[in-house]
């Protein structure tokens, strides 16, 4: 969700704030009533994307006066898209991958993919060798398509 | 990699930023904040449960505090003399009572009931007035020394020796003033009390201790005499008058006097 609420936001401790707030929301009004929930949402999932959705859209608009009408058309159509919702999850996916490599190796793989380093340019910079840095794409690149273990096993507990 | 996933890789590799989104420690805080509200809800609770048994046993010390509690004096067969809270001293003649509420007679008013005959030596307080309840009627006083005689059914009468009295058929009432030497009567069912005047003033003897006489024929102070002290006097000689004030001690003594003063005999029987 925090994905999601990147694409509107551009800003990780805006969306991470806002989602946050959005859990809060969503564990007060139907999780925190001892006995029966009434009107619990039949997709939580649903629900709660487009909570975050409409808060962030709220966010923009309250924004304006700076080029948030750019912002706008761009998050409506974000907003639009119906797979919006899944690319978010495969990007947090990515995200938890990422932030789980050593840190070498993340370095380097940003370095790569973020900075557009070519690998003889990381190893100049870093003083290691060429094949070094190849591995260690290999192994990030490796860890980044297939990481989906921790992430979806704590969004399964809420979905 | 499909071209979907490239774009996303894109996007998230130039977004991120270590150490944000962090799936567990996102959990952990929730968990944190949710305890918090938790603890917060449980003091919350805490808080209004206390407080809720503190009104409940404020109202119930206040029910207590506020029901009166009396305390009657009642003499018997003999004089009863007590002093009250506030030092007002009383004195109960036999089969007389006074009751008062402990819990308040002295600090917020100086009410009294009373039956019977009753000798008042009020403590002044000019804050708090002495306020007297008999069967009937109503008295209120600021410092003095009276009597109010409610031994006779249907009658209320009160004589004042010393100070300023109030009498009157109830509280809202103006009634009359007594001052010293003052006396009256409320007969019930009537408006307001009728001043007697020329108050026999020797009806506070038993209490005063002593004999008022202003004036008065020699028989009639015999007859008095004999009255009180329940024994026939006769005298020989002229009928002179009498001011002054005896001891209600010795009769014998009295006499004496009587005789040396006025040269007369007095027999006693």
């Amino acid at each position: 969700m925090c994905m999601y609420a990147m694409h509107f936001l551009n800003d990780v401790h805006t969306s991470e704030d806002l989602v946050q707030e959005c859990f809060m929301s969503y564990w007060e009004r139907f999780l925190n009533i001892s006995g029966n929930p009434s009107g619990f949402p039949a997709s939580p999932k649903q629900y709660l994307f487009a909570m975050v959705r409409n808060r962030c859209i709220d966010l923009i608009r309250k924004e304006s006066g700076k080029d948030s009408s750019v912002n706008l058309s761009e998050a409506e159509r974000f907003a639009a898209d119906e797979e919006s919702v899944d690319m978010s999850f495969l990007e947090a996916r990515m995200w938890t991958a990422i932030d789980s490599l050593p840190e070498k190796r993340r370095k380097i793989f940003l370095m790569a993919k973020r900075d557009g380093m070519k690998y003889e340019e990381i190893a100049e910079v870093l003083n290691i060798s060429v094949n070094t840095v190849r591995n260690q794409m290999a192994k990030a690149l490796d860890a980044v398509k297939s990481g989906n273990g921790k992430v979806l096993s704590y969004v399964l507990i809420f979905f | 990699m499909t071209e979907k996933e490239k774009k996303s890789l894109r996007f998230v590799v130039m977004n991120y930023r270590p150490g944000v989104f962090d799936t567990r420690k996102a959990i952990r805080k929730f968990k944190e904040i949710h305890r918090q509200v938790k603890y917060l809800r449980i003091r919350q609770a805490i808080i209004w449960t206390s407080a809720a048994a503190a009104v409940a046993v404020g109202i119930f010390a206040c029910i207590t505090l506020i029901r009166p509690e009396y305390v009657e004096l009642a003499s018997a067969d003999e004089i009863l003399t007590q002093t009250l809270p506030d030092s007002t001293i009383v004195m109960l003649s036999p089969r007389s009572s006074v009751k008062f509420d402990s819990r308040r007679f002295g600090s917020r008013h100086r009410k009294t009931e009373m039956t019977g005959k009753v000798y008042f030596c009020v403590a002044r307080n000019e804050n708090i007035p002495f306020e007297i309840y008999p069967p009937d009627g109503y008295v209120r006083v600021l410092g003095t020394e009276f009597q109010i005689d409610a031994s006779a059914a249907g009658s209320v009468s009160v004589l004042v020796d010393k100070g300023k009295v109030l009498f009157s058929s109830n509280e809202d009432t103006g009634g009359i003033i007594l001052t010293s030497g003052m006396g009256a009567v409320l007969d019930s069912g009537s408006e307001a009390p009728l001043s007697t005047d020329h108050p026999d003033m020797n009806e506070n003897t038993w209490a005063r201790g002593t004999f008022i006489f202003n004036d008065e024929p020699l028989d009639s102070v015999l007859e008095e005499l004999s009255g009180y002290y329940g024994k026939k006097l006769h005298f020989t000689g002229k009928n002179r008058r009498i001011t002054g004030i005896f001891n209600a001690g010795d009769l014998e003594e009295t006499v004496r006097i009587i005789e040396t003063a006025l040269d007369v005999e007095i027999t006693i029987e």
